[in-house]
């Protein structure tokens, strides 16, 4: 069984919230869209003394139809730690379900917040100027989180020794994948050439983009921390840059420098270390844990282990990531080229 | 066999079937984007059908000509060893698997050769033009793309 069984899962739930939890009746179960990764459903339920509340269930499709691979223990860690430090805004997680025989998944309770993604508001018409200083806000506050406050996440021992492993990162993945990916080669050994001047280490998302983001009554929400780790705190403004140039609003292309200016000034850091070129270098670097999980979910297509129209649909974007990676590369050297011949 | 229609008109018009008549009349929100995702690929893979062996041909021979500059103006041991690859494994056949495989082996020579031209301006440049234009043609191969259910 899987969590997709939607006959089956209301009484399964019951059963385990009964056991864990208190008593309740599970009123209703709905599969939700827009979790490419996970599978993610509505849980409503009227407990046993009459309250009524709604939960996020997030837990993992059938292994052969996974799209990307991320660990739900090290994602169960990561939201305790922030919902108990409640710097970040964000959906509390509730309970664990480590047991895979209750729903065929290891699985998550979050608690379910009204409001769409930020997507889906920019889509409705949603102010795209309106939106910089919260989407800001809300980035920096993750970036504020220190390494120790979210002690499940190992943390690197220096800048340098975590720059070079994200870079190694991306030569591994060329030395390993089915077929060969010059991209990659060309990505890894840009990277290596290019390293800018060193940030501290912050919490990273990791997935930092619209459709991550619930636009709620109390102000947006970030979600989905599968791909998080301890890093630089660039990387979530340059994995937003590359995401949202594939699927716009990208509301950096409003004004640039006026971009980087209000996340220097939140972050704390400087203009050497907030400034378009080393925009543009985390832009490439900071995909590294997504564009992995889109190669490794095609390589085992290939090798008959997965299947699905979301594991095939990686292959339309890996090139998309391809695509805005050689658009930033050439930004970059285009600027360089200016600075050094100025 | 049957080649007419060809594999690319078959493949597109399986998607435009999706896209004109499932799509709008698909009640279940959760299945919409699964079907955008259908008709996405099937459009890239009648792109594909149609171009893909004559694309991989003409980027592979570009990049072991690079590769084989490369191994001459630097010596680079990698890139000798992936076009040494390259030359025992290249295959005259024409099914596809064949084709991919030594398109696989000339890729590898070309990253390879992109690791080593770093002081070397002219290759620098030429590796550079090989890429933008794989860029290009991985563009083609996905037209109106927009990320489904986002």
């Amino acid at each position: 069984m899987s969590m997709l069984d939607t006959d089956t899962m209301p009484s399964r739930i019951e059963t385990w919230l009964g056991a864990n939890v208190a008593p309740a009746t599970v009123e209703s179960y709905t599969i939700m869209t827009g979790g490419f990764s996970r599978v993610m459903a509505r849980v409503d339920v009227t407990w046993s003394d009459g309250r009524t509340e709604a939960f996020v269930l997030r837990g993992d499709p059938p292994p052969e139809i996974a799209a990307l691979e991320s660990d739900r223990d090290a994602e169960w860690a990561l939201l305790s730690d922030l919902t108990s430090l409640d710097s970040v805004k964000m959906p509390a997680a509730r309970w664990y379900v480590d047991d895979e025989d209750h729903f065929g998944t290891k699985a998550i309770f979050i608690d379910f917040v009204e409001g769409g993604s930020l997507q889906m508001t920019f889509d409705g018409g949603r102010d795209h100027a309106a939106t910089v200083d919260p989407l800001l806000e809300l980035m920096a506050s993750v970036s504020a989180v220190e390494p120790g406050q979210v002690p499940s996440l190992p943390a690197p021992a220096s800048w340098d020794d975590h720059m070079d492993s994200i870079i190694g990162r991306w030569r591994a993945l060329a030395d390993t994948h089915c077929e060969s990916v010059p991209f990659v080669r060309h990505i890894a050994a840009w990277l290596k050439r290019r390293k800018p001047a060193p940030a501290p280490l912050r919490l990273a998302h990791g997935d930092f983009q619209q459709g991550n983001i619930l636009d709620t009554a109390d102000g947006l929400q970030v979600i989905d921390w599968e791909f998080s780790r301890i890093g630089d705190p660039r990387e979530d403004l340059g994995y937003y840059a590359a995401y949202s140039a594939a699927v716009p609003p990208n509301l950096i292309e409003l004004d640039l420098e006026r971009f980087l200016q209000t996340f220097r000034d939140k972050t704390g850091l400087n203009e050497e270390q907030v400034n378009p070129l080393t925009h543009g270098y985390f832009t490439v670097l900071s995909t590294i844990s997504s564009i992995e999980g889109l190669y490794t979910g095609l390589a085992a297509m290939h090798r008959g282990e997965r299947h699905g129209v979301a594991v095939a649909y990686n292959s339309q974007l890996v090139p998309v990531g391809s695509d805005n990676f050689v658009t930033a590369i050439d930004t970059m050297e285009a600027a360089l080229a200016a600075i050094e011949g100025a | 066999m049957q080649a007419r229609p060809t594999t690319e008109q078959i493949l597109n018009d399986v998607a435009r079937e999706i896209r004109d008549t499932l799509i709008p009349t698909c009640e279940d929100p959760a299945m919409v984007p699964n079907l955008q995702m259908m008709e996405q690929l099937l459009t890239a893979a009648a792109v594909r059908s149609a171009h893909e062996i004559a694309w991989m041909n003409d980027e592979g021979d570009a990049a072991i000509g690079l590769a084989r500059d490369v191994v001459e103006a630097t010596g680079d041991e990698a890139t000798a060893a992936a076009l040494a690859a390259y030359d025992d494994g290249r295959s005259d056949s024409l099914h596809l698997d064949d084709q991919v495989e030594n398109y696989s082996l000339a890729g590898e020579a070309l990253g390879r050769a992109i690791e080593a031209v770093d002081d070397h301006p002219e290759l620098a440049a030429r590796a550079n033009e090989l890429i933008r234009a794989r860029r290009d043609t991985e563009t083609e191969i996905r037209p109106g793309f927009f990320f489904p259910g986002r």
